[in-house]
C-alpha cells in the first residue's frame, strides 16, 4: 500500500504543471509612462506598456537573444541586406477586430518617421520604402545595406491603418483598458491575440495591473504583503533582505547589458584650464585612473557581489558580440603610478603633481539620488587618493547633469550608466561616431580629433554594412580593443538582474534583458487563478 | 540635581565631542574599511560601519560640526530677519505694513528651489565642500523668514496694544528704542518657538535637498545625511543602531531648550 | 472710549479687504513672472533624459531641445499668458497631457489629503495645547515640548514610510508633519495669554476653568491663532509636496515634485499661481477674521 502511495506521489510530481487560465497579474511601474503611443516611447515605463500590448513582426527571444517569428511567419533578406520581405501571419486581427494586413505595416513605418514625433526607433527607418506586395506580404527597402536590420522590428509595434481606435487597437497579448494617471494602468487580454495553446487563445492571464509606484520601499512592502506578484528590478540591499526572509522566489538572473562607466571631458571647447585638458587627453593618465580603480570592490561593496567587472561596451551575457579577448583593467596601484610617472607626473608626498606643478584634482559629476552611483563615487574617491589624486564628488539632479554633459560641456569627468536596449552594436553607433552629439568625451567633432577615433568611425561604418555577422563581429571586436587600449570610457561594472516573483506565478524565466520577468507574458499564469 | 545644569553639561559635552572630532574620532570620517561593510557595533566601530565601510561613530562626530553650527546659524538668520521685518512693519503700520505683508506672501509663494539650484550651479564644480554647503544653508536662512515673520507680526500687534507700550510712547520713546528695548524682549518666546521649529526643519531639508544634488557633498558627513539611512524601514529593523544619530539629535535639541531657558517652555 | 459707528467699521473693513484683493491680484502676476524667470534661469531647463538616448540623431536631439526650450522664451511666456486668458493651460512637457486635465484629475485627491491633514493637525494640536494650559503641570509641559521636539526631528520620508507600512492615508502623514509645528506655536500663544495678570485675577475670583479658557485665554489669543491658521495653510501646502511624492499619492503635490525635477515650465507656472492664490487668500481671510475679532477694531 505504501509502495502504491509513493508511486502516486512520484507520478504527480513528474506530470507537467497544467497552466491555469485567468487571474490578474499585478506589479509596479517606477514612473508614469510619458506616452501610450507606441511611436512616442522614450522611457522605461512606456516601453514596458508597448511590449505588453504591441504586436511586432519579429520578436527577439530574451533568453536565446535570437530573432523569432511573431506577426511575420518568415522573412527573407534580399539585395545584399538592402531589403527584407516579410511573410505575414494570416487571419490575425487587432484587439477591436480590425483585420491585420500588410497595409498596416506600411502605415506603421510611414507614421514612425514623422519628424514631429521624434521617435527613437525612427532613425534606421528614415528614407525606407515599404510596399504591400500582397495582403500578407510586405517588402521593406532600406536606402543602404543595414546589417542586422531584422532585429529592429522588435521595437516597432504595428499600428492599424483603419481602426477607429487608432493606436489603442493592439496586436499584442493585451490592450490598455484603464489608465488612471499617477495611479495605475490596467491591461486586459486581447480577445483576438494570434498565439494559441490547446485550442484557446493566449495569454493565460485575464489582466495585468501596473501600479505607478516610485517608492522602492513601498514596492517591497507590497510584495511582502502579496499585493503585487513581482519586482523586476531589485536593489542589492532589497535582494539580500528578501533572500534572507525567503519571501517569494528571489533570483540573480545574471549579468545585465547595463553598464556603469566613467569618462573624462576631452572636448577642446570645454571651459577647463589647459593643463586639465592635457591630463584628460593623455592616454596614460586615463589608463592609470582605470588601473587604480578596484572594480572588484565596486562589485562586492556596492552590488553585494551581484555585478561583474566590466571590460568593454558589452558584457559576456551578450552572447554573440562580447569580445572574449578583453579583460577588465586590473586594480594595480603600482602600474598606475608607473603610467603616471611615464606621462610626466610626479609624486610629492601623498599628492600627485603634473609637470607644471599643478596638484591633480578634479571633480566627477553623477546623478543625485542614485545610491549605487554615489557609493561607487565614494569608493573611487578613495582609490584615487591612494595614487595622490583628489577627486571631488558632485551630485547633480538629472536635468542639470544632462545640461552640463550634453550642452555646456562644463564638467571634468562624469560617472553614469547605460541601459543597453540593443544587443547589436548598431544601437551604439551614435556613441562611437565622432561627429555625433552622443560621442560622450568629445561630441560633435567636425573631423576625428585622433587617429584612433578616425579608425573607430571607419570600423563602425564598415560593420554596419558588412555582409555577414562574422565579418561584423571581427570589425566590432577591433573597436572594442581600441576602446580598451585608449580608455576614452572607463568601463566599471555590469550589474546583475535581481528579480523577485511570487511562488504563485508560473512559467517565469528571468532574463537579463528588459522586460526581465514578463518578456514571455503570454506564457505566464497564476496558480489557483480562475478564468473570467 | 538642577535640570538646567544637567542639560547644560550634557550639551557642552556633545559640543566638545563634535568640535574635538579630530581628537576623539577613532579614524577619519572618509576611511573605508572594505572588509567590514555594514558591520554591527563592535569595539573597533562603536556604531558599526556604513554601506561603504566607513566608521559611523566618526561620521557622527564630524557630521555634528556641520549640523550644530550651520543649522542654528541659518535658523538664527531666518528668525532675525523675520523679527526685524515684523517689528518694522508693525511699528510703521499703514501702507508699509501692507507692503511687508505682501512681501511675505510673495516669498511664501515662490518656488525657491530653483534659486537654490541656480546659485549652486554658479559655484565651480571643484569648490570646497564647505563653500557649497555654506551657500546652501545661507540661502535657506535668507529665504526661510516669511513663515516666522507672519507669526511674529501678529504677536507684535498684540504687544503694540499693551499698556507698557502706550506708556513708553507717552514718555517719548522713539520707534527704534521701543522696538529693541521694549517689544523685542516680549517677542522672545515666540521667536524662540520659531527658532526651535525652524532649526530641525533646516536639518531635515538637507536630506530632501540631497536628492536634488543640493546636499552635503560626499564624503563629508552631516547629521542630515546620516538620517537619510532611516528612509528604509528594513534598514532600521536589521540595523537598529542607525537610529543613534536621530537620538543624538533629539537629545541635543532637547538639552538646548532646557539649557537656555528660552521661555519657550517652563523649566 | 466711545464705539465706532458700525457702518464706518464695516466700510473700513470693506476697503481694507478690497485693497488686499487688489494686492493679491498684483501679487499673483508678480509671482507668475518671477517664477517663470527662476525656472527658466535654473540649470537643466530644456533638458530631458531622452536627449541622452543613443538612438536619436543629432538633428532629433537638437529638435527636442528647441521644443523643450520654447516655452521659456519671451514669446513662449507671452503665448502662455495669452492662452491662460482663454482658459487654455497648455500641455505638460514631461507628461504630454493638457495641464488642465492633470490638475482636474489630481485636485480632488489633494484636497482630501490637505483638508484631512490640516483638520487633524489643528484638532490634535489645539486640544493638546488647551489641555496643557488647563492642567498647568510643568512636568507635562516639559514632556510635551520634548516629545514634539523629537517629533520635529523625524524626516518626512520616515513618516511617509511608516504611513505606507501601516497603510494609512497620506492625510495622516501630512497631519503627522504639521502637528508638532502647530502644537508648539499654539502652546506658546495660549501660555502667553494664560500668563496675563487679568487671567490670574479671574482665577483668584473663582471664575470657572472652562469659562476662563474660553473667554479669557482663547478669545484674546484668537488674532494670533488666526494668523497661525493662515501660515499653517502655507505649511500644509509645502508639506503636501514631499508627502504625496513619498507616499506615491497621485495628487498635485506629486505633480509639483515631478514637474520641478523635469523643469516642466507650463505645469510649474500654473502650480505656482495656484499656490500663490491659496497662500494669499488664506492669509487674507485670517487677517480679516483676526481684525474682526480684535476688540480694538470695534
Amino acid at each position: 500500500m505504501m509502495r502504491l502511495f509513493r508511486l502516486l506521489i512520484l507520478l504527480s510530481a513528474l506530470q507537467p504543471a497544467v497552466a491555469q487560465w485567468g487571474g490578474e497579474l499585478r506589479f509596479c511601474l517606477r514612473s508614469e509612462p510619458r506616452s501610450l503611443h507606441p511611436d512616442k516611447v522614450d522611457d522605461d515605463a512606456s516601453e514596458l506598456v508597448r511590449y505588453l500590448t504591441g504586436g511586432v513582426l519579429v520578436r527577439v527571444n530574451r533568453l536565446t537573444q535570437q530573432a523569432e517569428p511573431s506577426l511575420a511567419v518568415a522573412w527573407k533578406v534580399l539585395d545584399g541586406g538592402r531589403a527584407i520581405r516579410f511573410q505575414l501571419r494570416e487571419g490575425v486581427r487587432f484587439s477591436d477586430g480590425t483585420p491585420f494586413t500588410a497595409a498596416d505595416v506600411v502605415f506603421t513605418l510611414e507614421t514612425l518617421v514623422d519628424p514631429a514625433i521624434h521617435s527613437p526607433e525612427a532613425e534606421p527607418f528614415r528614407d525606407v520604402h515599404a510596399l504591400a506586395e500582397a495582403p500578407c506580404t510586405v517588402m521593406v527597402r532600406f536606402p543602404g545595406t543595414l546589417a542586422g536590420g531584422v532585429r529592429l522590428f522588435d521595437q516597432v509595434a504595428i499600428l492599424s491603418r483603419r481602426s477607429p481606435l487608432k493606436e489603442a487597437a493592439t496586436l499584442g497579448p493585451f490592450h490598455v483598458s484603464e489608465h488612471k494617471p499617477g495611479a495605475y494602468i490596467r491591461l486586459e487580454r486581447n480577445p483576438y491575440y494570434w498565439r494559441m495553446h490547446a485550442g484557446r487563445r493566449l495569454p493565460y492571464l485575464d489582466a495585468v495591473r501596473l501600479d505607478i509606484q516610485q517608492n522602492r520601499d513601498a514596492e517591497l512592502l507590497r510584495f511582502r504583503r502579496g499585493e503585487i506578484h513581482l519586482i523586476s528590478r531589485l536593489g542589492p540591499d532589497q535582494f539580500d533582505e528578501l533572500a534572507r526572509d525567503r519571501t517569494g522566489d528571489v533570483k540573480d538572473a545574471g549579468i545585465t547589458l547595463e553598464n556603469e562607466f566613467l569618462w573624462f571631458n576631452m572636448s577642446p571647447a570645454a571651459p577647463l584650464p589647459a593643463y586639465e585638458k592635457a591630463w584628460f587627453n593623455a592616454r596614460d593618465f586615463r589608463l592609470a585612473i582605470s588601473h587604480a580603480i578596484h572594480r572588484d570592490d565596486l562589485c562586492r561593496v556596492v552590488y553585494h557581489g551581484h555585478a561583474a567587472a566590466s571590460a568593454g561596451p558589452f558584457p559576456s551575457t551578450n552572447l554573440f558580440w562580447f569580445n572574449r579577448n578583453l579583460q577588465p583593467h586590473a586594480a594595480d596601484a603600482v602600474l598606475a603610478r608607473r603610467l603616471l610617472t611615464g606621462a610626466g607626473f610626479r609624486f610629492q608626498g601623498d599628492k600627485l603633481l603634473d609637470h607644471q606643478g599643478h596638484a591633480v584634482e578634479f571633480s566627477v559629476v553623477t546623478s543625485a539620488g542614485n545610491q549605487s552611483r554615489e557609493r561607487m563615487a565614494a569608493l573611487i574617491e578613495q582609490d584615487l587618493a591612494a595614487i595622490g589624486i583628489r577627486l571631488r564628488i558632485v551630485t547633480l539632479d538629472f536635468p542639470s547633469l544632462i545640461e552640463r554633459v550634453s550642452k555646456t560641456s562644463a564638467y571634468e569627468s562624469c560617472l553614469l550608466g547605460l541601459n543597453n536596449v540593443d544587443l547589436d552594436p548598431d544601437g551604439q553607433m551614435n556613441l562611437w561616431l565622432s561627429s555625433s552629439t552622443h560621442h560622450a568625451w568629445n561630441p560633435m567633432q567636425k573631423s576625428p580629433a585622433t587617429p584612433w577615433e578616425a579608425e573607430i568611425d571607419q570600423l563602425m561604418r564598415e560593420q554596419a554594412s558588412a555582409p555577414t555577422p562574422a565579418q561584423r563581429k571581427t570589425l566590432f571586436d577591433r573597436v572594442q580593443q581600441i576602446v580598451a587600449d585608449q580608455a576614452p570610457i572607463l568601463y566599471l561594472v555590469n550589474p546583475s538582474a535581481l528579480v523577485a516573483f511570487s511562488s504563485r506565478l508560473r512559467n517565469v524565466q528571468p532574463s537579463v534583458m528588459n522586460p526581465r520577468l514578463v518578456w514571455n507574458i503570454d506564457e505566464l499564469y497564476l496558480a489557483g487563478a480562475t478564468a473570467k | 540635581m538642577n535640570t538646567t545644569r544637567v542639560a547644560r553639561w550634557l550639551l557642552l559635552s556633545i559640543m566638545a565631542l563634535m568640535l574635538g572630532a579630530g581628537w576623539w574620532a577613532p579614524c577619519p570620517y572618509d576611511r573605508q574599511f572594505r572588509d567590514q561593510i555594514a558591520a554591527p557595533p563592535s569595539q573597533t566601530h562603536l556604531l558599526g560601519t556604513d554601506s561603504v565601510g566607513r566608521d559611523r561613530f566618526s561620521r557622527l562626530l564630524y557630521g555634528g560640526r556641520i549640523s550644530l553650527f550651520l543649522v542654528p546659524a541659518a535658523a538664527t538668520l531666518s528668525v532675525g530677519i523675520a523679527l526685524a521685518i515684523a517689528l518694522g512693519a508693525a511699528l510703521a503700520g499703514g501702507w508699509r505694513e501692507s507692503a511687508a505683508t505682501a512681501l511675505i506672501d510673495l516669498f511664501l509663494s515662490m518656488p525657491w528651489l530653483f534659486l537654490l539650484l541656480a546659485v549652486r550651479a554658479l559655484l565651480p564644480l571643484n569648490a570646497a565642500p564647505w563653500l557649497s554647503v555654506g551657500t546652501t544653508f545661507a540661502l535657506l536662512g535668507l529665504l526661510g523668514w516669511p513663515g516666522p515673520a507672519r507669526v511674529l507680526l501678529a504677536a507684535a500687534h498684540v504687544q503694540l496694544d499693551t499698556a507698557y507700550v502706550l506708556r513708553a510712547r507717552a514718555s517719548g520713546c522713539g520707534p527704534l528704542r521701543l522696538a529693541i528695548i521694549h517689544i523685542a524682549p516680549n517677542l522672545a518666546p515666540v521667536a524662540w518657538a520659531q527658532f526651535w521649529t525652524t532649526a530641525p526643519a533646516y536639518l531635515l531639508a538637507e536630506v530632501n535637498l540631497a536628492l536634488l544634488g543640493l546636499g552635503i557633498a560626499e564624503p563629508l558627513p552631516s547629521w542630515g545625511s546620516l538620517l537619510r539611512e532611516l528612509q528604509s524601514l528594513s534598514s532600521i529593523s536589521h540595523q537598529p543602531w542607525i537610529l543613534v544619530p536621530l537620538g543624538v539629535l533629539i537629545v541635543t535639541l532637547g538639552c538646548s531648550q532646557v539649557a537656555w531657558k528660552t521661555g519657550d517652555y517652563p523649566t | 472710549m466711545t464705539g465706532i459707528p458700525e457702518h464706518n467699521r464695516l466700510g473700513r473693513l470693506g476697503r481694507a479687504v478690497a485693497r488686499r484683493v487688489s494686492i493679491l491680484l498684483l501679487l499673483v502676476i508678480t509671482v507668475t513672472i518671477l517664477s517663470a524667470v527662476l525656472v527658466r534661469l535654473a540649470p537643466g531647463f530644456g533638458m530631458d533624459e531622452s536627449q541622452l538616448d543613443l538612438r536619436l540623431s543629432n538633428d532629433s536631439v537638437a529638435s527636442v531641445r528647441t521644443e523643450l526650450e520654447s516655452p521659456g522664451t519671451l514669446l513662449g511666456l507671452g503665448n502662455a499668458v495669452a492662452r491662460l486668458a482663454h482658459g487654455d493651460w497648455g500641455v505638460s512637457l514631461a507628461l504630454h497631457q493638457p495641464v488642465r486635465e492633470l490638475f482636474l484629475e489630481r485636485s480632488s485627491l489633494s484636497l482630501r489629503t490637505f483638508c484631512t491633514g490640516l483638520f487633524l493637525a489643528w484638532t490634535a494640536s489645539f486640544a493638546a495645547a488647551v489641555v496643557l494650559a488647563w492642567l498647568r503641570r510643568p512636568a507635562l509641559d516639559v514632556c510635551a515640548a520634548l516629545a514634539t521636539g523629537a517629533w520635529l526631528c523625524l524626516p518626512a520620508a520616515v513618516i511617509a514610510v511608516l504611513c505606507l507600512y501601516f497603510q494609512l492615508v497620506p492625510g495622516l502623514a501630512l497631519s503627522a508633519i504639521l502637528i508638532p509645528r502647530i502644537f508648539r506655536y499654539t502652546r506658546n500663544i495660549l501660555q502667553a495669554a494664560a500668563s496675563k495678570p487679568y487671567v490670574l485675577a479671574a482665577r483668584a475670583r473663582g471664575v470657572h476653568e472652562p469659562s476662563l479658557m474660553g473667554r479669557h485665554i482663547c478669545q484674546p489669543a484668537a488674532p494670533e491663532l488666526l494668523a497661525l491658521a493662515g501660515i499653517s495653510i502655507s505649511m500644509a501646502v509645502s508639506a503636501m509636496i514631499p508627502v504625496e511624492a513619498l507616499c506615491d499619492s497621485p495628487g498635485i503635490g506629486q505633480l509639483v515634485w515631478q514637474s520641478a525635477a523635469a523643469r516642466d515650465l507650463p505645469v510649474l507656472i500654473y502650480l505656482t499661481v495656484l499656490i500663490a492664490v491659496v497662500t494669499c487668500v488664506a492669509n487674507l481671510v485670517s487677517d480679516t477674521a483676526s481684525t474682526l475679532l480684535s476688540p480694538e477694531a470695534w
